[in-house]
């Protein structure tokens, strides 16, 4: 009768596909700018907001029942006296999670779940920080070594019950840390010497940090008739085949204790409002639009007004791309929109900059060797900071105090005048970094890695986006182009950053339009952006002065975790679209069933 | 258990008519009756058939899940959910889009089978034209998949050398009119409380590494319409409690135990009986931790309790399916399927499936259904009488020799229904007392010269079974000596066992114990079943230890468990 976990699904996010590569493409960035020096300069405006939190609470018992419980572990377990046998480092991490979700469809209600629960992830290394247990294994890809031994613990603070979880689990990763060191010594005495010699494990200052558990209230009765009032706009429409209004509710608590004496507890409440709908073209494609909006309060969610709004703005663009022609596969120029350009850089930068994707030999790594050397136009620079809460006054997802390892979440330039300058590090040092910057991330059940917070693209030249237009026409009539493209929407993408297979991404676009030589517009459907990292980075001419942002959860190794991506929009000077995957389904043979149908058939 | 007192409605006269469906089933059935007559008259894709049947499912789930370890609650989990299935046939009877390799949820396109296969999901509210938009999607998407599968299964048949003989897709039966009464409410449970008192009982054995109280209670709306006339509602219960715990012995052997319980007649769940099963699985385990590792072994064994109904189901349960395989799958054939008539246990023995039943003994049945998912009321069927097999457990999918169904017809909330157990019951004339099997056994041991005989009680539960060769682990097996000395050991694993050595049972005991549990067809769906079947003996059946490598146990001891907080 036992059943599994529901899987939590996080539509509307930023997907990591680590599928396949080749060879690595030739470096191909031309640090000019000539164009975005050229073009009338108009002022940028990056306010960003730190929050003024000191985490000087006091602990809660859950953290101290499970450092105890720790150090009764390794104390115990460091009784052998034997190093591969004794583990030098042990981490806690327990996730206590409340979430609420109500979805409401067509005007009626279809979710509405309140759930609680604490998981513990633990983390064992054994050997040295030089070389240990969890050391890669090339050629011998485990898709295990991503997971933990996920175990539930009370949502009770019962220290025996919280004790008795957490030693079982211990044992469970203990045992596991023995036999994978000695995995790890073996591979490496049979393959040839590793490109990379970092450490496995860098040296850090333990962290004290506890800011008070997260929590929240709704009346699940309140959501629940908003979301069917809400979504029965949808109904009106005959032409959709799916609609959702969905209110998401959560409060996250963190509470993670290591052998080096770290203790922090770190909380996070977000709320979220889903709007998606879908609809079939004549040809059998199906067409989606979703929009979200993100706050770190269930009480800042947009009110009805403003929620309706949004509805609307759904039901306007699924109805014109019902009717908007099919763009042919396409090369020549483009304007990426703000939040278009910011997903852009998150799927064919960020991922790549990710720290222990730079030591991986399976890896592409595209950016491995460049640190120093230009790797986009000389006007761009690129940080990712996760401890801003804000930024122009939106709210980001990527923000945390310290991330799963205990470390600061850091400010980290990764490229200045479009010089390579560093990546994003979890304790895992790579390629001459020996620091972590705070990127190490996971959803709960899974191995740290590094990841993004809040992306940043921040041009040092900024024009307007009427001047971007311009020269873009400028451009289509040099090279006798009838029309280029403007991205307006992307809903997600996913990039390959391994060896095995090619190097490229591929974004989603959702709102595409032609802009003809006379500046008029036309909105298009059915196509994919195309490319390969270092050739599209190399293409942007010039930046806008409109920053965006774009809130979403990113998917990868380490599961899971909420990001945000900033960037104003970019002039591309050539860029390649494909054709869309499509369905070939017809329409519904009978039309949508309806109130006044029914009239008619009795 | 599933407590029902549910009146069964199933002939014609007593319709729909005489009972008007309670008001939270009539929009469903409104929606479900308006869409179908649209389905009937109206769907057809040029060039291709129309549709011959349809039948709607509307189905709620209300579910509540809390589970504890150590007297401390670990989730408490509800949810609502709605459920639409629509069965839609293209073609004719003699041959339709069902029962074929390339059909939905039988082999051939993984992603639109695995969009086909999944329950779908409906509004939670009682809304007419809402519930009719996901009939309609759903009835669009099933019709334009069964055109398909038709016409591949048509070309298929056309390739076929030497063309089989042809049994019918679909039976003549027509589906019931049925409106089962709400079961009065039972006494409130407390899920939370139970769970956590119940769980605290293991705080006492030290001995265990893991343990947990689990609570489910399930509310279950069934509503059906179809083509023929057919039209169904059946509200069900269900409360239920497992609780498991685990160790290891000090050689790293593995050990589980798990008891299930649903509630009793009045509808409650003892805390007393709780309590005690708890108890009895904590010393259990214990026990086991020192008790030895079984020695191969060949000869008699005793299958006493709950292990003799787990075994029966293991060897019989899913081999008396009389739906046929898919065609062009003949692997999936029942080794039961030329032997209709043959004699394949021994003389004085019978099996029926019965679904009506509510109980046996006292004891709640799981598998009692008033109507199948295809919508025709279970029935009673003798399945194996004076040994010899005489009927299988039928869909509405004919087979050679039978061309009707007998409420058997199973699929939960996807997927075509196939020939399933509910409630099987064996029995066998002339069983001997608890007493007498001991000494039969005894006999059969000084007979061979052996040391001692082997008494088994319970077996590894299973979710799912295959049919053909099994080889169950024995959760709690003893060495008997023929003076009666018992000693209990562990890790006693049965090699192969098929549905034939059933043919040479020595003999069996009265009456029947009863082995209650849930497997997952396919398609991920529940289906509760039960099983009751006398103690059997056989004579000769090998026992071996595990393959399987022991983990090391813990090198931390376990941390020490202080009294209840509360």
């Amino acid at each position: 009768m036992q059943r599994a976990r529901r899987p939590r699904f996080h539509p509307g996010g930023v997907v990591l596909a680590a599928l396949v590569s080749s060879c690595a493409p030739p470096h191909a960035a031309s640090p000019d700018g000539a164009i975005a020096a050229s073009l009338p300069s108009a002022p940028k405006k990056l306010d960003l907001v730190r929050p003024a939190t000191t985490g000087t609470v006091a602990e809660a018992p859950l953290l101290t029942v499970l450092a105890g419980e720790l150090a009764r572990n390794v104390k115990e377990l460091g009784k052998t006296k034997k190093a591969d046998l004794s583990p030098y480092f042990v981490e806690y991490e327990a996730t206590d999670e409340h979430n609420v979700e109500v979805e409401g469809s067509f005007g009626t209600l279809v979710t509405s779940t309140d759930d609680r629960s604490r998981s513990l992830d633990v983390d064992v290394r054994i050997g040295t920080p030089k070389l240990d247990s969890t050391h890669r294994l090339r050629g011998d890809y485990d898709v295990s070594r991503d997971f933990t031994r996920q175990a539930w613990l009370p949502v009770e603070d019962d220290p025996s019950a919280i004790r008795a979880v957490a030693w079982l689990a211990t044992n469970a990763e203990y045992q596991r840390a023995v036999e994978d060191l000695v995995r790890v010594k073996a591979n490496l005495e049979i393959k040839v010497a590793e490109q990379d010699t970092s450490d496995d494990f860098s040296a850090e200052q333990p962290a004290t940090f506890h800011e008070p558990p997260a929590a929240f209230s709704v009346d699940k009765g309140v959501w629940e008739s908003r979301v069917r009032k809400l979504s029965a706009a949808f109904a009106r429409e005959p032409e959709l085949t799916e609609s959702r209004v969905r209110f998401e509710s959560s409060a996250e608590t963190r509470y993670l204790a290591t052998s080096e004496g770290s203790s922090v507890q770190v909380a996070r409440l977000h709320a979220r409002i889903e709007i998606t709908a879908s609809t079939l073209a004549d040809d059998g494609m199906r067409l989606e639009r979703t929009e979200t909006v993100d706050v770190p309060d269930p009480a800042a969610l947009p009110n009805d007004d403003d929620t309706s709004r949004l509805v609307e703005r759904v039901i306007a663009d699924l109805k014109a791309l019902r009717r908007a022609p099919l763009v042919e596969p396409y090369a020549g120029p483009a304007i990426l929109d703000g939040r278009a350009a910011a997903v852009f850089f998150h799927e064919i930068f960020g991922h790549r900059v990710e720290g222990h994707r730079q030591k991986d030999e399976e890896e592409g790594q595209t950016f491995a060797h460049q640190v120093g050397q230009p790797v986009m136009p000389g006007f761009l620079n690129v940080f990712d900071d996760p401890s801003i809460t804000r930024l122009n006054g939106i709210p980001l997802n990527g923000y945390y105090p310290y991330d799963d390892e205990g470390i600061p979440g850091q400010r980290t330039l990764l490229v200045d005048r479009g010089t390579l300058r560093g990546f994003l590090l979890s304790r895992s040092p790579a390629a001459g970094f020996h620091q972590s910057n705070g990127h190490g991330r996971r959803e709960h059940g899974h191995r740290v890695v590094s990841r993004q917070g809040n992306l940043v693209v921040d041009p040092i030249v900024t024009t307007t986006p009427g001047a971007l237009k311009e020269q873009l026409i400028a451009e289509l009539k040099k090279e006798g182009k009838p029309f280029g493209l403007r991205f307006h929407e992307i809903t997600g993408g996913y990039t390959n950053t391994t060896r095995e297979g090619s190097q490229a991404f591929k974004v989603l676009p959702v709102m595409v339009y032609r802009i003809y030589v006379d500046g008029h517009e036309e909105l298009v459907r059915g196509v994919d952006l195309e490319g390969t990292p270092l050739a599209s980075l190399a293409r942007i001419e010039a930046a806008g002065n409109d920053f965006e942002v774009f809130d979403g959860v990113c998917g990868a190794e380490s599961g899971w975790v909420p990001v945000s991506a900033t960037s104003p929009s970019l002039l591309l000077g050539q860029i390649e679209v494909t054709r869309q995957e499509k369905g070939h389904d017809r329409p519904p043979l009978l039309g949508p069933p309806t109130a006044s149908a029914l009239r008619r058939a009795r | 258990m599933k407590r029902t007192f549910a009146v069964v409605l199933a002939s014609a006269a007593a319709t729909l008519a005489a009972s008007e469906p309670p008001a939270p089933d009539a929009v469903a059935i409104k929606a479900m009756q308006e869409e179908l007559t649209r389905t009937m008259t109206s769907l057809k894709l040029p060039g291709a058939e129309a549709p011959y049947y349809a039948a709607y499912w509307v189905v709620d789930v209300d579910e509540r899940s809390v589970e504890s370890t150590l007297g401390t609650l670990v989730s408490d989990e509800v949810s609502r959910e709605r459920f639409v299935k629509v069965e839609l046939r293209v073609g004719t009877r003699t041959s339709d889009n069902s029962n074929f390799v390339g059909a939905p949820g039988e082999g051939g396109d993984f992603m639109k089978d695995t969009e086909l296969l999944s329950p779908r999901t409906a509004p939670l509210d009682d809304d007419v034209v809402a519930l009719r938009r996901q009939l309609w999607l759903a009835t669009d998407a099933a019709y334009k998949g069964s055109i398909e599968t038709l016409e591949r299964k048509r070309a298929a048949k056309q390739s076929e050398i030497a063309a089989r003989h042809e049994v019918p897709s679909f039976s003549a039966d027509k589906s019931a009119k049925v409106v089962v009464k709400d079961e009065p409410p039972g006494p409130v449970i407390d899920p939370v409380d139970l769970s956590k008192r119940v769980s605290a009982v293991f705080r006492s054995f030290p001995d265990l590494q893991k343990s947990s109280a689990h609570v489910l209670l399930t509310s279950t709306r069934r509503r059906f319409v179809a083509s023929d006339g057919g039209l169904i509602v059946e509200p069900s219960r269900l409360a239920g409690l497992e609780l498991t715990c685990e160790g290891q012995a000090d050689d790293g052997m593995s050990l589980e135990r798990s008891a299930f319980f649903s509630a009793d007649k009045s509808g409650a769940l003892p805390l007393d009986h709780a309590m005690s099963e708890a108890k009895r699985i904590g010393s259990e385990l214990t026990a086991l931790r020192r008790a030895p590792v079984v020695e191969d072994y060949s000869g008699p064994v005793l299958f006493e309790g709950k292990a003799a109904a787990q075994l029966v189901y293991e060897l019989l349960g899913e081999s008396l399916s009389g739906t046929p395989p898919p065609e062009g799958n003949d692997e999936l054939e029942s080794p039961l399927s030329r032997k209709l008539g043959k004699r394949i246990l021994p003389r004085g023995f019978s099996v029926v499936d019965d679904p009506t039943l509510t109980a046996f003994d006292g004891t709640p049945l799981l598998g009692h259904y008033v109507v199948d998912d295809e919508g025709i009321a279970g029935k009673r069927v003798v399945l194996v009488d004076d040994g010899h097999l005489k009927s299988f457990l039928m869909s509405r999918a004919p087979r050679d020799e039978i061309d009707e169904s007998n409420g058997h017809g199973r699929s939960g909330l996807v997927g075509w229904a196939r020939g399933h157990v509910g409630n099987l019951v064996m029995s066998a004339k002339g069983g001997l007392t608890k007493r007498e099997l001991r000494a039969r056994l005894a006999a059969e041991v000084r007979d061979e010269g052996l040391d001692f005989g082997m008494v088994v009680t319970e077996l590894q539960t299973r979710t799912s079974a295959t049919s053909g060769e099994v080889m169950p682990a024995a959760q709690i097996a003893y060495r008997v000596t023929p003076d009666g000395h018992e000693t209990l050991v562990r890790g006693a694993t049965i090699a192969s066992l098929s549905v034939r050595e059933l043919r040479d049972v020595l003999a069996a005991g009265q009456g029947g114990a009863v082995y209650g549990f849930v497997t997952e067809n396919d398609a991920g769906t529940d289906l509760p079943a039960s099983i009751v079947a006398p103690a059997l003996l056989f004579e000769d059946i090998e026992l071996r230890e595990p393959s399987t490598p022991n983990k090391r146990p813990p090198v931390v001891p376990r941390p020490p468990i202080e009294p209840a907080t509360k």
